[in-house]
């Protein structure tokens, strides 16, 4: 159909933009067919389970019949290019000692700096199977990657970490290998190395329903649990392969309250049933942001100056800065003790 | 709903057949549109479409009444606590909890302790651009910009239209109300620019920004400082944010052409920009003449003398860092533009006229450009790093590498591919845009459905499974 309604290249009416949005649709719908089947499956399983179904049975049976006709072949290629694995581990230059001691000397500065809150001192303890010349890595979901991660990754650097890998994925958890798959990513981002220490916290994107095989699982159901626990204990032999110690960070207090009794019901579910497992430390993160042995939500806390400060962001979900200094400080000194006043630490 | 999202596609489908289905019935036009925009927000928050209709009956009542009103003493009070409302009820979402943190201790004593934490209120999406619509919306009337009384159905449109409802561009009541008000017609639609703008948004987004986030940005600035790439994060961070703002905005703006509406330009390759004052005029365009039109000129703009002419700039641009978020690194990078804007003023007053002819050259031209990127990479920095210990850490770190002569080690090619890419796109000439829109333009109506629907395909297949947040959404 050409240009009929107007002189000017690129310029139409009702028709040419009808047109026009058919050929978008006929194309994505031919090259997308794997994208829709892949978004039909991570479509939440609580929310409408009939219609997901519906819209997986629709989007594979699609896919099935243009499967003959090889035009799903170019995605699943460029897919397999793009996801090969990336070394997203930055390394200190073994070839640069230069930078690195320069480098090591302006953080040794930086820590005379004063700590934020008078709980948490993190005067590094030289104890034997320390940080000293460790490599740790932390694994986990945004609550990782969002206000924790850079601290963490600054308190280990600064207690005598010799390298911080880093291993986290936004929007990432157990509940939904469909979505992302820590058992095959897990070794892409470590890169076939061994860190000494891993620092870990999932979760908080798992209170959702998933599907295996035929089988639903809601949330909050027996089954449910008895099935994630099953996937934690799988991903925490991986972790800890190598008999690698696993530092667990539960899931704090959350803002709204349908949200965080899902997240506590988690927590309930490791402290009952891997607190006896040999080399995993579960950590309680509440006590060690707000620097007393509570258990509630709070976005606000004074600081050593007496000043406040917030400790969640507008989500009421994720950890500010402010709030990531304190549980990074709070965690580091927590495995080099051991232990802490109070007993955040659940094992 | 996210933009590139499958979901915003069956979206904006629907409401774009809907829409032009009812073309010729100006109020269910309307009421689609309005009804398809508060679809698109409570897809985000129900509850807070309350809160939105509350506002724009609120904007649009103190638009009536300064309208209607003929005394001037009047509408200048009304004016005022129109805009006195919008502006608490931002500072009250956004901005108490920081404004928390700025009072002594004996003030707050009570609210760390047990059972009696404060709490701060849930900030509603896009709370920034909509208070900002409505500001608009009330100068406008009281200027006399606006060519009848705003009705209500307008006025809610205006403020909620789902395009920009979330991350602009921010739009100009006098230039957009009429937009509405007028019959649509569903000749002479923009059709392949529309569509191209949308792909080119997605390209942006989907691919540079995500890529340089995921394996440059977000590593070394979570990072120590030691880990090298210091300097390729600086840059990637500019592509990144310009990318991912700059697509949004391409989306949005392509999504209204086909609507039939015409949304104001934001972006206009600001990193070619020889000074800090021309890098404002090209960056997030409707953004900084928001702040002239609304802040810097009432207040007195460059009427007063050098010494508040300078006072009123680093105001303005103070409260355009606040703007960007509630915290110092935001004020710090606001000050910052500021100072950059004073001294260029004070350039200009103070060096000689007799180098004008050195300064109309090609050589000045491109070290004022590099300049000027690199002042605005620096910026960048504190913009993007957690803290100022952070920020300062990558300063430190690129400083090293120059000296050490280690930029480039452990750089990813793809990486530096996307860096070239990003700031390449700057100095596209414009001519090539408009060859490719014409040659696109000139295929018949399903071949460039046919070659858009491609292009997002590949832009799928190489982009990551979900996708990020656009950085400026949050604000």
């Amino acid at each position: 159909m050409r240009n009929s309604e107007s002189s000017l290249p690129g310029f139409g009416g009702l028709r040419q933009l009808t047109a026009m949005v058919a050929g978008f649709l006929l194309t994505g719908l031919l090259f997308g067919a794997g994208a829709i089947s892949a978004w039909a499956q991570r479509l939440s399983i609580d929310e409408n389970p009939r219609i997901r179904e519906t819209l997986i049975i629709l989007s594979s049976n699609w896919q099935e019949f243009l499967e003959p006709t090889g035009v799903l072949q170019a995605r699943r290629h460029i897919m397999a290019w793009r996801d090969k694995p990336i070394d997203q581990s930055p390394k200190v230059s073994e070839s640069s000692p230069a930078l690195t001691d320069i480098a090591s000397k302006i953080e040794t500065a930086k820590a005379t700096i004063e700590p934020v809150a008078p709980f948490f001192s993190s005067q590094a303890v030289d104890l034997p199977g320390s940080f000293t010349g460790a490599k740790v890595a932390l694994v986990g979901d945004s609550m990782m990657a969002v206000g924790l991660a850079p601290h963490l990754a600054r308190e280990l650097k600064q207690a005598g970490a010799r390298e911080v890998v880093r291993a986290y994925r936004s929007g990432a958890g157990l509940a939904r290998p469909d979505h992302f798959d820590w058992m095959s990513e897990y070794p892409r981002f470590i890169a076939g190395t061994t860190p000494d220490w891993i620092v870990c916290t999932i979760g908080a994107n798992d209170a959702q329903g998933f599907q295996v095989g035929k089988r639903i699982y809601k949330f909050g159901q027996p089954e449910w649990f008895d099935e994630y626990a099953a996937r934690v204990e799988r991903f925490l032999d991986m972790l800890q392969s190598k008999s690698i110690r696993v530092y667990w960070v539960l899931l704090p207090r959350m803002r709204n309250p349908v949200f965080d009794e899902r997240m506590q019901s988690l927590n309930r579910m490791m402290q009952d049933r891997f607190s006896g497992r040999a080399g995993l430390y579960l950590l309680e993160p509440d006590p060690l942001l707000l620097g007393q042995q509570v258990h509630r939500y709070s976005e606000y806390a004074s600081n050593s100056e007496g000043k406040l400060e917030r400790l969640r962001s507008e989500d009421g979900i994720h950890v500010t800065d402010s709030g990531g200094r304190r549980l990074a400080t709070g965690i580091v000194s927590v495995i080099q003790r051991q232990g802490f006043p109070g007993h955040p630490v659940s094992r | 709903m996210l933009f590139p999202t499958l979901e915003f596609a069956v979206f904006f489908i629907c409401a774009l057949a809907g829409a032009w289905v009812l073309h010729r019935h100006s109020k269910l036009h309307l009421l689609w549109l309005l009804s398809a925009s508060y679809v698109f927000y409570a897809f985000w928050n129900w509850q807070d479409s309350f809160l939105l209709l509350g506002l724009s009956f609120l904007a649009w009542a103190f638009g009536r009444w300064i309208f209607g009103s003929t005394n001037r003493s009047v509408r200048l009070t009304l004016l005022w606590i129109g805009c006195l409302s919008f502006v608490l009820l931002l500072f009250h979402y956004k901005y108490t909890g920081f404004f928390l943190t700025l009072l002594p201790r004996s003030w707050t004593e009570g609210w760390t302790t047990e059972g009696a934490g404060f709490v701060n209120p849930t900030l509603p999406l896009g709370i920034s651009f909509i208070t900002f619509h409505a500001i608009s919306l009330l100068f406008d009337a009281y200027r006399g910009k606006l060519e009848r009384a705003p009705g209500l159905m307008q006025v809610c449109l205006y403020i909620s239209f789902f395009p920009q409802l979330i991350a602009g561009p921010i739009l100009r009541a006098a230039q957009f109300l009429p937009q509405l008000e007028r019959p649509m017609s569903c000749r002479n639609l923009a059709i392949t620019r529309g569509m191209l703008l949308i792909t080119l948004g997605m390209f942006k987004k989907v691919i540079l920004a995500n890529y340089l986030g995921t394996n440059l940005v977000d590593p070394v600035f979570g990072g120590s400082g030691a880990e090298g790439r210091n300097l390729q994060a600086v840059y990637g961070y500019a592509v990144q944010i310009y990318c991912d703002f700059c697509g949004y905005t391409d989306i949005a703006i392509g999504c209204a052409l086909l609507l039939g509406y015409r949304f104001p330009l934001n972006f206009r390759n600001p990193y070619c920009a020889p000074t800090i004052q021309d890098f404002w005029r090209r960056w997030h365009i409707t953004l900084s003449t928001w702040l002239r039109d609304y802040l810097y000129i009432p207040m007195g703009g460059s009427q007063r003398g050098l010494t508040l002419t300078l006072l009123f700039l680093m105001i303005t641009m103070l409260i355009g860092g606040l703007w960007h978020g509630a915290g110092w690194q935001f004020v710090f990078w606001g000050a910052f533009h500021g100072l950059l804007l004073v001294f260029y003023q004070l350039w200009l007053h103070v060096v000689p006229t007799c180098f004008e002819h050195f300064r109309r050259s090609r050589i000045w031209r491109a070290g004022s450009i590099a300049l000027t990127f690199h002042l605005v990479c620096l910026g960048w920095i504190w913009f993007r790093a957690p803290d100022f210990q952070q920020a300062w850490l990558i300063c430190q770190g690129a400083a090293l590498e120059i000296w050490q002569g280690r930029v480039f080690e452990q750089a990813d090619p793809y990486v530096l591919v996307a860096i070239a890419l990003g700031i390449g796109m700057q100095y596209q000439p414009i001519r090539w845009r408009a060859h490719i829109e014409r040659w696109i333009g000139r295929r018949t109506w399903l071949i460039q459905g046919t070659l858009f629907g491609s292009a997002v395909s590949l832009i799928e297949f190489f982009g990551p499974i979900g996708i990020a947040p656009f950085i400026y959404f949050q604000f």
